[in-house]
């Protein structure tokens, strides 16, 4: 393999093994915008992965897998939505209760999946795009799933960029009393974009389930969902850096995985450290050095908006 | 109709029992419904949860047994809770302490008898404490968020181990432990299983939470978590009691494994920590951050581990993660309950400002 090729190979696989992160990390942009801090990410996950894979075991369908992957953790965020936005309760203990939760729901009721076999995702190349050199297989030679998350982060960045909505929820997260005081229904934004949240994550869980492993192990996700939370914090907010990040994370999974491969010999275990190592030396960048961020988070993110009572 | 928490005017104590017997009743019910869905008779199964740990004298000692690692991580929970740190690694350094302890009694110097033991809970102790100063000092220079940082070097802690049970610490047989301990290192037996880690235990919190309430360090712990600003402008090094309290903090942790280590299971492998870090936060805020609750809801924690543990046994249709479902449901409904006593719940019709009653 010439070193283009091999550079190649690797990109596609950091574009593909990127995408749970990039979904999930897109919901909690969008979540985290209105205010919300969702540290849950790794328990919708493993709920959407667990939905999907059952779903798809039971109807044959790859795509009602996904779909019920998206609708379970859309639903799974509802349990965290509820009693932080309308109770006021404090959303990193709530969020920890739905990791916690997520993981024990996903093991119980995965147990009677380990070892059986569902419909799944394959990769449907792009006609004539998937030709182009290096370009065409890193991101056009992909499973479904990647291209909806390769297209949700333009469309993620316009919707809360350029819209109405979009601007109504920066204003929920940045200063909730004017976004009341203009009449937006603070609490009811703030609850879609959770459940908006737990829906991605839903469906970049079902990824590991569907697409990339097609089986259910249970803690398939191994705390994928927690490096999008933090890639959320590298991001700045911003769906583009955000995407940098989980392209960063795939790529160390692909080197992962492609390095032996390759015929260079280096310890497995030190390299299945190096995401999470990464992913820490990333955060430390963001808040840091020459990458530091411009804009720091929503200034409200995870403080209950209420009437009555101190701003 | 549009709801409005309107503050109360003061807080019961009898409405806190209430919403904690109602935050149990609640995760009760919705246990029952998960254990029908699985296809068990949810009453019987429920049943099992309280006779499996208390019924027999084994079930109590099992208890007892599983309260050392688990009130040990929830006292590292706490302990950072005090500076408002949230310490989500207990799992980890609990992976570095039984790493440490290991160390000690197989490759470590040379040690006289009669302080093998301690000089091995050092070790894992010290190895918990350096490994939670890797978050500290990431938040304090930094700026990068504890809680990240202490879930995300769990993982990292879980792939070192790995690394070396399947590597150079590999014990004779083929699989991925290390050779058993020396029989000089296990912490003496109590009754049954439980062993000396229990008495330590108790010890270290009792001493911890008299440091707390009665030293000038443990004053100055509580000015600092209290308000860092106001410890700041009061002279306090606010970053090192920050450092030092996490130290403590992973210390705790890591003692939690050394004694799993030389209490238990006598040698180390990957899935050594199983969990317990975890299941910690919960029993840690559950305790309201307090110190010797946090070892009281620990045993009860244990014991619901332990009634985990008989489900499969009394149907095979179960499995022990649905306790993890309970414990969850129990923290959200906790959390929303405790919200009701300081707020009550007005139903009104969505009405102009104007028309309202005093408006």
């Amino acid at each position: 393999m010439t070193p283009l090729e091999m550079s190649t190979v690797i990109a596609a696989t950091a574009v593909s093994s990127g995408t749970p992160i990039l979904l999930a990390g897109l919901g909690e942009l969008v979540a985290e915008r209105s205010g919300i801090l969702n540290l849950g990410v790794e328990g919708m996950m493993l709920v959407g992965a667990l939905a999907g894979f059952a779903t798809a075991h039971a109807t044959g369908s790859a795509l009602a897998g996904a779909a019920a992957a998206t609708g379970a953790g859309a639903l799974f965020a509802l349990v965290h939505a509820w009693p932080t936005v309308r109770l006021g309760v404090d959303q990193v203990v709530s969020g920890l209760a739905l990791v916690i939760l997520g993981a024990g729901i996903a093991s119980a009721f995965g147990r009677p999946l380990v070892g059986q076999v569902a419909a799944s995702f394959h990769p449907v190349p792009v006609p004539v795009l998937s030709r182009v050199p290096v370009v065409g297989p890193v991101f056009f030679d992909h499973d479904p799933i990647v291209y909806l998350g390769l297209l949700l982060i333009p469309a993620v960045a316009w919707f809360v960029a350029r819209t109405r909505s979009g601007l109504a929820l920066q204003v929920c997260g940045e200063a909730p009393r004017f976004a009341d005081v203009a009449g937006l229904p603070v609490e009811r934004l703030r609850i879609r974009a959770t459940c908006f949240g737990g829906a991605l994550a839903g469906l970049g869980g079902a990824w590991l389930s569907l697409a990339d492993t097609p089986s259910w192990v249970d803690q398939m996700t191994a705390g994928r969902g927690w490096i999008a939370v933090a890639m959320v914090v590298f991001s700045g907010w911003s769906p583009g850096r955000l995407a940098l990040g989980a392209w960063l994370f795939g790529g160390l999974v692909a080197v992962q995985f492609r390095i032996q491969a390759f015929g260079v010999h280096a310890d497995v275990y030190l390299l299945k450290m190096l995401p999470y190592v990464c992913t820490l030396a990333v955060l430390v960048l963001a808040a840091r050095g020459r990458w530091r961020l411009k804009l720091g988070a929503p200034a409200a993110l995870g403080r209950p908006y209420r009437r009555e009572g101190p701003e | 109709m549009r709801m409005r928490l309107v503050p109360r005017g003061r807080t019961s104590v009898l409405a806190e029992v209430g919403v904690l017997t109602a935050a149990v009743a609640v995760s009760a019910m919705v246990g029952a419904l998960v254990f029908a869905a699985a296809g068990a008779p949810p009453l019987a199964s429920l049943g099992v949860l309280v006779t499996e740990p208390f019924g027999s004298a084994f079930g109590l000692s099992e208890t007892l047994l599983k309260a050392v690692p688990l009130g040990f991580c929830a006292l590292a929970v706490a302990a950072a809770l005090k500076v408002n740190l949230w310490n989500i690694g207990a799992e980890g350094q609990f992976c570095m302490g039984a790493l440490g302890a290991t160390w000690a009694a197989l490759y470590g110097p040379v040690v006289p008898g009669p302080m093998r033991i301690g000089f091995a809970l050092l070790c894992g102790a010290s190895m918990g404490a350096l490994w939670a100063l890797v978050p500290g000092v990431l938040r304090t220079w930094g700026r990068v968020s504890e809680i990240l940082s202490t879930l995300l070097l769990n993982y990292v802690a879980i792939a070192w181990i790995e690394m070396l049970v399947y590597g150079p610490w590999k014990g004779e047989d083929r699989f991925p432990y290390t050779a058993f301990i020396d029989a000089g290192f296990w912490l003496p037996p109590l009754f049954r299983r439980v062993h000396a880690g229990l008495l330590l235990l108790v010890g270290i919190a009792v001493l911890l939470a008299w440091i707390e309430r009665r030293t000038v360090i443990g004053y100055e712990v509580r000015v600092v978590g209290a308000s860092p600003a106001l410890a700041r402008t009061a002279g306090l090094p606010v970053a090192a009691r920050l450092l030092a309290v996490l130290a403590v903090a992973g210390a705790l942790g890591g003692l939690a494994g050394a004694c799993e280590i030389l209490g238990v299971q006598h040698r180390l492998h990957a899935q050594i920590a199983f969990g317990y870090g975890y299941t910690a936060i919960i029993v840690a805020f559950l305790a309201r951050r307090d110190l010797l609750a946090s070892v009281g809801v620990a045993v009860l924690f244990a014991a619901l581990a332990v009634g985990g543990d008989g489900l499969p046994v009394a149907d095979p249709a179960l499995s022990p993660a649905i306790v993890k479902v309970f414990q969850g449901v129990l923290l959200l409904a906790v959390l929303s309950g405790s919200t009701l006593v300081r707020y009550r719940i007005v139903l009104e019709r969505a009405t102009p400002l104007s028309t309202r009653e005093g408006a």
